[in-house]
C-alpha cells in the first residue's frame, strides 16, 4: 500500500516536472522559433507557410547588428575588467578572518544585493553630475559594479574548498608564492574562474536595466529590442529571427561548455 | 645577527602590505567611485527640492514625506510589494516539487534536466518577456485557444497589460533560479539521514515534515536574494506587459528620470535601496552569510 502510494507520488511529480519544463519554460521560446519562419509579420495563430525572409532582413537592419556587436563588446570588456579586479579579493576574503574582513565582505557584496535599477540610476546620476556623456563605455563601467560581487560570490566557495596543504607542500619544496599560484592554485580553480567568466559575460550581454540607464545613443541588444517593440512596424518577425539566432548560439555554447566540464553553471 | 634580520622583517612586512593593497585597492576604489559615491550623490539629490531639469540644492525632507502621503507613490510602492511577494510565493510553490523530484526521486537525470532548464534563460531575459506578449496579448494565443475551445466568446483583456501578466512573466523569468538552490539543498542532505528515519519507521510525509522542509530553509533565503530583492526593481516586465495595474516602482523611477525630475527619481531609488538593505540585513541576521553562496 505504502509502496504503491510512493510510486504514484513519484509519477505525479515526474509528470508535473516535465509539464512545467516542457510547456511553461519552453513554450514561449518555441513560439519565437515558429514565428521566425512563419510567413506573416503578425502574430496570428495561423500557419502561412515557411519562409527565411525574416532571417534575410536581419542583415538590412544596421541598428540591430550594431546592437548585437555593442552587447558583445561590453560583455567582453566587463568580463576582463571584473575578473582582474575581483579575483584577488576573493582570495583575501576566504583566507582572512576578523572584523576588517567582514566589513570588506559586506562592502563588496552590497552592490549585488540591491536591485540592479539602483546601480543604473546611481551611475546615471553620477555621469550626469560629472558631466560625462553617456556611451558604451559608461554602460560597461556600470556593469562592472555588479560583476565584481558576482565573481566573488562564484569564486569564494570554491577557493574555500581548496586544500591549503597543497600550497604549503609546494612552498615547502622551495617554490615561491608566484610559482605556487601559477602551478598549483590556478589550475585547481581554473574551472571556477571559467564559470565566473562565462556567467559574467552572459549577465552582461543580457543586462537590460543597468544598460538602459547608462547607455548613450548606441544601444545594446536588449535595450534595442525594448526601444523598438511596439514602435517600429513590421520589426517583430526580424526580432524573432535574431532572437532565435541568439538563443540557439548561446544554448549550444552553454551546453558544450557544461558538457566539457569547463563550467559549473549551478 | 639579530640586528641584521630586522630590516628584512620590516621589508617582508612591507611587501606583504603592498601585496594586499595591490590586490584589494582596485575593487575598493572601483566600488567606491562607481557605487558608493553615486549612492551618496543620489541621497543628496533626494533631499533637494524637486525642480525640473535642474537640481536646486535647497535641502528638504518633503520628498520622503510625499512618498508616504501621496497616493500616486504609495499605491505603486504597495503594488510593487504585492506583485513581488505573490510572485515569490508562487515561485516557491511551483519550484519546490520540481527540486524535490530532481534531487530525491530522479537524481540520475537531475543535473541534466536542470541544465536544460537553465540553458534557455541564461541569455534571453528581454526576448522572453517579449515572447509572453505574443501569448498573453489581446489577440494572443491564449485568447485564441479559449475562444476556439468555446470557453469565452470575446478575447479577455485580463491577461495582458495587467498585474497577472507581470506575475506570470516574473515566474517564467526566475523559475530555474529558484529550483537550483532548493535542488542543491535537497541533494546535500545525506542519504543516511533518510535511511535512519525510515529504519525508525517514519513515513515519507513525516520525513518531509521533519527533515526535508527544515533543511530547505537556506534555499528559501537564497530565493529572497535571487528573486524577491532583484524583482523589487523590475522595470522591463511591467513596462512591456504590466499596463496600469501592473505598475511598479521601477516605472515611476524611469518616468521621473526621463522627465528629468531627478529629486523624485532619486528619492524613490533611495527608498528602494533602503528597503532592500533592511530586508537583506534581517535575512542575514537570521540565517548568516552562507545563504548568499547557494547560487
Amino acid at each position: 500500500m505504502g509502496e504503491a502510494l510512493d510510486k504514484l507520488i513519484s509519477y505525479c511529480l515526474a509528470a508535473y516536472t516535465f509539464i512545467v519544463i516542457g510547456f511553461f519554460i519552453y513554450f514561449p521560446i518555441a513560439i519565437l522559433y515558429v514565428y521566425s519562419v512563419n510567413d506573416t509579420p503578425y502574430f496570428i495563430p495561423e500557419w502561412r507557410g515557411f519562409t527565411l525572409e525574416w532571417f534575410a532582413k536581419i542583415v538590412q537592419r544596421q541598428d540591430l547588428l550594431a546592437s548585437i556587436w555593442n552587447s558583445l563588446i561590453i560583455a567582453v570588456f566587463v568580463t576582463c575588467i571584473s575578473m582582474a579586479i575581483a579575483i584577488p579579493p576573493s582570495f583575501y576574503l576566504v583566507r582572512r578572518r576578523g572584523r576588517i574582513r567582514d566589513i570588506y565582505f559586506l562592502y563588496t557584496i552590497i552592490p549585488f544585493i540591491v536591485p540592479w535599477i539602483i546601480i543604473g540610476v546611481a551611475d546615471y546620476i553620477l555621469f550626469w553630475y560629472l558631466g560625462i556623456e553617456k556611451s558604451l563605455m559608461t554602460a560597461a563601467l556600470a556593469h562592472v559594479v555588479y560583476s565584481i560581487p558576482l565573481v566573488i560570490i562564484i569564486l569564494t566557495p570554491r577557493i574555500y574548498s581548496l586544500d591549503p596543504a597543497l600550497e604549503e607542500a609546494s612552498m615547502d619544496l622551495g617554490a615561491d608564492e608566484l610559482t605556487t599560484f601559477k602551478n598549483i592554485t590556478l589550475p585547481l580553480i581554473a574551472p571556477s574562474i571559467a564559470s565566473a567568466a562565462i556567467i559574467t559575460f552572459a549577465w552582461s550581454f543580457d543586462n537590460f536595466i543597468v544598460s538602459y540607464f547608462t547607455l548613450g545613443n548606441e544601444l545594446t541588444w536588449p535595450v534595442w529590442v525594448f526601444s523598438v517593440i511596439g514602435k517600429v512596424p513590421r520589426i517583430m518577425p526580424v526580432i524573432n529571427a535574431m532572437s532565435v539566432i541568439v538563443i540557439t548560439v548561446s544554448s549550444i555554447a552553454i551546453y558544450i561548455l557544461a558538457k566539457k566540464g569547463l563550467t559549473e553553471l549551478i | 645577527m639579530s640586528n641584521s634580520l630586522e630590516p628584512e622583517g620590516v621589508f617582508r612586512r612591507f611587501k606583504y602590505i603592498i601585496k594586499y593593497l595591490a590586490g584589494n585597492l582596485p575593487s575598493l576604489a572601483y566600488l567606491l567611485l562607481l557605487f558608493y559615491l553615486p549612492i551618496a550623490i543620489l541621497f543628496a539629490i533626494s533631499l533637494t527640492r524637486p525642480r525640473k531639469y535642474i537640481v536646486t540644492w535647497e535641502f528638504t525632507l518633503e520628498n520622503y514625506v510625499k512618498v508616504f502621503l501621496e497616493p500616486t507613490y504609495y499605491r505603486v510602492l504597495w503594488n510593487t510589494f504585492v506583485i513581488v511577494s505573490v510572485a515569490t510565493i508562487l515561485l516557491i510553490v511551483v519550484a519546490y516539487p520540481i527540486a524535490y523530484y530532481l534531487a530525491r526521486i530522479a537524481p540520475a537525470i537531475g543535473d541534466k534536466l536542470l541544465l536544460y532548464m537553465i540553458i534557455p534563460v541564461e541569455v534571453n531575459y528581454l526576448i522572453r518577456i517579449y515572447a509572453w506578449r505574443v501569448i498573453l496579448g489581446e489577440n494572443g494565443l491564449l485568447n485564441m485557444l479559449l475562444i476556439s475551445l468555446g470557453i469565452v466568446e470575446k478575447p479577455l483583456t485580463i491577461f495582458f497589460y495587467s498585474w497577472f501578466a507581470v506575475v506570470i512573466v516574473i515566474i517564467h523569468e526566475y523559475l530555474p533560479y529558484v529550483v537550483v538552490p532548493f535542488y542543491l539543498n535537497l541533494r546535500g542532505i545525506p542519504r543516511e539521514i533518510y535511511e535512519a528515519a525510515m529504519d525508525l519507521g517514519a513515513t515519507r510525509l513525516q520525513i518531509i515534515r521533519t527533515i526535508v522542509l527544515p533543511m530547505s530553509k537556506p534555499g528559501l533565503l537564497s530565493v529572497i536574494f535571487i528573486v524577491f530583492i532583484p524583482t523589487l526593481g523590475e522595470f522591463a516586465i511591467p513596462s512591456l506587459v504590466g499596463g496600469q495595474t501592473g505598475l511598479m516602482i521601477g516605472n515611476l523611477i524611469d518616468r521621473y528620470l526621463s522627465q528629468f525630475n531627478l529629486a523624485i527619481g532619486a528619492t524613490l531609488s533611495f527608498f528602494l535601496l533602503l528597503f532592500s538593505i533592511i530586508i537583506s540585513a534581517i535575512m542575514i541576521r537570521i540565517f548568516g552569510y552562507e545563504a548568499l553562496y547557494t547560487r
